[in-house]
């Protein structure tokens, strides 16, 4: 079995031994020992959960360590992430974004009861794999955006929280505008945050974890307009942002 | 000058790395990986504390030689003092209502088998409930049960192997990533500085006067000598202030950028996690687990101890090492032979089950988990994750097919030698916390649920010792010629070479162009040996010789192998000589480390003629009173030196 690997611009193929069926992530050490111990990339768990071996294949995130490799495979580094080398990129930028979403200090409580255990049970399952950050069309045109797994970690906090304040939520803007130390984890997700997304779900196909960003993503847009905040871009539409995706919907 | 340098990001690192911010020191922690890519992510079952009694009581906290856990744990609920301490009565149903701390205590003693240090384990049992109560007051998601009762009494516990009751608090099947990202989310929110994708080359140490002079007062007599050197112009330091074999910072390989830099720091605390990769292929545990702090303090001058105990899961993925949860076992699954026939009692003991799995091996037979009579709705809906990883992995549906499996490599007891206050013993200002220290809690086997405990109530409780010591950085600073460096400054894109170089102490500056060199060594000596080949070849060692089932002979055998890899690693080199981002040279310095290692628990082993816990010899089955000791391994210029001190004598609960 033969797979591509994209190295800087060029494409370089391997010629793989294995006849069994091997996950990515073994083919790609089997080449490194073997063939070529240049060939760089992240690996650490080799069970799916310490999100760093996110890669490309034939276009689509995958976890190396779980995803078997077939014949012909076209295997490269995410996008959206400068490369340092290979398949190795770097994710201090994407990873910034959280810096972003949840500083300065919010006031966090943690779930009390099954209830609110099961509404943050599946955002709080990320692995920090930036495989959404990848998928996401936004990150084309505006770097700055905050990105799906940030705005699912913000929303994280905030649904846990949302039970117990009920409509106290309305008061986070007043707080966040206020700048009250304990509340506005809303305020910091309204400019380059939940009104830039297009809601065109690619994060949510793009996750190992079944987590689902773009659900995540309308929560926020609802808790925001609950709290007194609007689509900026509804004022400004002259201004053509690409905040009403796509218009495509076929 | 940082106040704290913590090594790791793992659960170890950054409890106390929070902890240190809430006391206003000032935090840098370093990690070879990305924060959240620590093998605390992988941790499933769960963390252990009995938490059904009204929380620790406050005379209970009066005990703690730790008397110092911040005020800020015990919350309005926590009304202890108002509840008559003993005896309270339990008002949930469920067994872990009749849990006590004191059947923790035993619990944890008992699988020690007499090696663990009863001090430590009953402060880490005691304080076991303020731990689960400072993970949910900064929002640790714990499964929850349906009880409107007390916050902290709603957390679900599930019962693990070797626990009298349910003890373990879990949040579903993810307990360690959960509570790893909300500690990383309060760290990132409390301003901490990461310095990542740098890898930990060795301790900076202040040696006295001049080096030869003291060298010979270091407890450490048999360092390698390189790493005392006479161009270490200690000399031109005050010495007020630092005391000799003073740790003052650690030296880094910048794996981006590819060059050596040293962080200078008041205390360091090493936070490294564990050693199973030099079982590799054979282990559950995460690539990076070489135990490169142990080897640092090895190095340094330190101490490993009790480097023999490895802990074995009997159920992992045949080939790939995938863990399968013993909930697998729990349910009802069968172990099978190649006959199809059982051959053990599924629900004894890990290690005991882990035993007879490998005898089977040994036999030359495969064995099988078979868990086809629980039928596909059942395992659909309990083992969810398990079916998945079959597929993926060993491409086969545990509903129709028995699992192909083996016991592998789990958990290392054993790490760096640390005293009460997790301080290394040879070393000032330099502590270790988490899988990397032996802080003598686990003694010769590990209670499942008790290393996520150790790992946050240690992280907690060694910055309450450093706070305690009053150390900050100003104390040193000002017998530093130059405390030029200000190492939380330093972010991974900063250029460390536009930093003056004028601004490090020489003794650190020396240790730096240590590292230069033996880095510069590594890119330019012959690569005729393929380390890759011969990590596979040390985990297959170690897997078969040292691991389960050991025997006299065939440790012997193991012992001319491995010396034979160790005398081979001056032929070994790097393909790959780029400077940055060289994943080549930082998987060849985790080898050798793992090697190093490797000869610690091989001659460990050797010397200990008895079987504990996790450590088996056939040619000698029984626990004997008389090896109621640790064996210590410090380096010596011509390899491993070993030593054995007696413990005190434990009774028996
Ligand atoms: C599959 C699995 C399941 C487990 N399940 C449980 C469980 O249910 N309950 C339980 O209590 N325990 C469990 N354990 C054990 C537990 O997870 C670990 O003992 C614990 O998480 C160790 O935490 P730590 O903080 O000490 O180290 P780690 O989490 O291993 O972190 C080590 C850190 O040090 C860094 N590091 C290492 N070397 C260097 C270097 N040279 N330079 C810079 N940084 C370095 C790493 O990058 C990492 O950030 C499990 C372990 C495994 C493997
Ligand atoms: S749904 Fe939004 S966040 Fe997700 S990929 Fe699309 S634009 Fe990006
Ligand atoms: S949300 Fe999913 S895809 Fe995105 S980082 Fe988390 S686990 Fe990865
Ligand atoms: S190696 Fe950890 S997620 Fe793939």
């Amino acid at each position: 079995m033969n797979i591509s690997i994209k190295r800087d611009s060029k494409t370089e193929s391997f010629k793989l031994q294995s006849t069994s069926p091997i996950t990515l992530l073994s083919a790609l050490y089997d080449i490194k020992s073997e063939l070529d111990p240049t060939l760089t990339f992240d690996a650490g768990c080799k069970s799916g959960v310490c999100g760093s071996c996110a890669v490309l294949v034939n276009g689509k995130e995958q976890l190396a360590c779980s995803y078997k490799y077939q014949d012909a495979d076209l295997i490269e580094p995410l996008k959206y992430h400068p490369v340092l080398r290979d398949l190795k990129v770097d994710k201090n930028k994407a990873h910034q974004t959280i810096n972003r979403g949840l500083t300065p200090k919010h006031n966090c409580t943690s779930v009390k009861t099954p209830d609110d255990e099961a509404k943050t049970k599946i955002q709080t399952d990320c692995i920090l794999c930036n495989s959404c950050y990848s998928s996401c069309p936004v990150l084309a045109v505006n770097p700055d955006f905050l990105g799906p797994f940030t705005l699912t970690r913000v929303w994280r906090y905030l649904a846990g929280e949302g039970q117990r304040q009920g409509k106290g939520q309305a008061q986070d803007k007043g707080q966040a505008q206020g700048t009250a130390p304990t509340g506005g984890l809303l305020d910091k997700i309204q400019v380059n945050g939940i009104w830039d997304c297009t809601l065109c779900g690619e994060c949510t196909v793009a996750c190992p974890q079944g987590i689902d960003p773009k659900t995540d993503i309308m929560m926020l847009r609802g808790e925001s307009g609950k709290a007194g905040y609007s689509d900026p871009n509804f004022g400004n539409m002259d201004f053509g942002t690409p905040s009403f995706g796509t218009p495509d919907f076929s | 000058m940082t106040d704290v340098l913590i090594v790791g990001s793992g659960g170890a690192g950054l409890t106390a790395a929070l902890k240190a911010r809430e006391k206003g020191l000032s935090v840098t922690v370093v990690t070879k990986t990305l924060p959240t890519q620590a093998q605390t992510c992988m941790a499933q079952g769960g963390i252990n504390a009995v938490i059904n009694r009204g929380l620790t009581s406050d005379d209970n906290a009066s005990a703690l030689p730790s008397a110092g856990l911040t005020p800020h744990l015990v919350t309005s609920d926590d009304n202890a003092s108002a509840l008559p301490s003993a005896g309270l009565t339990p008002h949930l149903a469920d067994d872990n209502a009749s849990d006590t701390v004191e059947a923790h205590i035993a619990d944890t003693l008992k699988s020690s088998h007499h090696l663990a240090d009863p001090n430590m384990i009953e402060q880490m049992c005691q304080n076991a409930a303020k731990a689960i109560e400072w993970l949910d007051s900064i929002a640790v998601p714990f499964s929850r049960l349906d009880n409107a009762s007390d916050p902290l009494q709603s957390i679900a516990q599930r019962r693990l192997g070797g626990a009298s009751h349910s003890r373990a608090c879990y949040a579903q099947d993810y307990t360690g990533l959960k509570i790893l990202h909300t500690l990383y989310d309060r760290c990132i929110e409390s301003g901490i500085k990461f310095i990542t994708e740098h890898y930990l080359l060795n301790l900076v140490i202040y040696r006295g006067l001049t080096s030869d002079d003291n060298a010979s007062a270091l407890p450490s007599a048999g360092l390698t000598p390189h790493l005392v050197t006479s161009d270490d112009n200690a000399s031109a330091l005050p010495s007020a202030g630092l005391t000799p074999h003073q740790v003052t910072g650690a030296t880094f390989w910048d794996i981006r950028q590819g060059k050596v830099i040293a962080i200078e720091a008041t205390n360091t605390i090493i936070a490294t996690g564990g050693f199973g990769e030099l079982y590799h292929g054979f282990t559950t545990n995460s690539l990076g687990s070489s135990g490169d702090g142990i080897a640092a303090v090895l190095r340094a001058g330190g101490t490993a101890s009790d480097m023999e105990f490895v802990q074995f899961h009997p159920t992992a993925l045949l080939d790939s090492a995938i863990l399968i949860s013993e909930s697998a076992r729990g349910e009802g699954g069968y172990l099978i032979n190649h006959e199809g026939k059982r051959f053990t009692d599924e629900l004894a003991p890990r290690d005991e089950v882990a035993r007879a799995i490998f005898s089977q091996i040994q036999a030359g037979h495969h064995v099988r988990l078979d868990i086809r009579h629980l039928g596909k709705e059942k395992i659909e809906k309990l083992m969810p994750q398990e079916l998945q990883l079959c597929r993926l992995h060993a491409d086969i549906d545990p509903v129709k097919e028995p699992i192909p499996i083996m016991p592998v490599a789990h958990y290392t007891m054993g790490g760096i030698e640390v005293d009460e206050e997790f301080k290394v013993r040879e070393l000032n200002s330099c502590y270790a916390i988490g899988e990397c220290a032996n802080a003598h809690i686990h003694g010769a086997n590990r209670l499942g649920g008790n290393s996520l405990l150790e790992i946050i109530t240690s992280g907690i409780q060694v910055i309450e010792y450093i706070a305690n010591r009053g150390l900050t950085s100003d104390d040193n600073a000002s017998a530093l010629p130059s405390a030029g460096l200000t190492p939380h400054l330093v972010t991974s894109d900063d250029n460390a070479s536009a930093l003056p170089s004028a601004g490090l102490t020489p003794h650190t500056q020396n240790q730096i162009n240590r590292d230069d060199e033996a880095i510069k060594k590594i890119f330019t000596k012959p690569n005729e040996v393929n380390f890759y080949n011969k990590r596979k070849t040390l985990g297959r060692l170690m897997y078969r010789d040292v691991g389960i089932i050991r025997q006299t002979n065939k440790l012997h055998e193991a012992e001319m192998y491995l010396d034979e890899i160790y005398n081979k690693i001056s032929v070994m080199g790097v393909g790959d000589k780029t400077r940055e981002s060289n994943q080549n040279l930082v998987e060849f310095l985790e080898f050798r480390n793992a090697i190093l290692l490797a000869k610690c628990t091989l001659k460990s082993a050797i010397m200990r003629q008895e079987s504990r816990g996790a450590h088996y010899r056939e040619d000698f089955p029984i626990e004997r009173t008389d090896w109621q000791k640790h064996i210590y391994c410090r380096l010596k210029d011509s390899g491993v030196d070993l030593s054995t001190e007696l413990t005190t004598v434990v009774n028996d609960i």
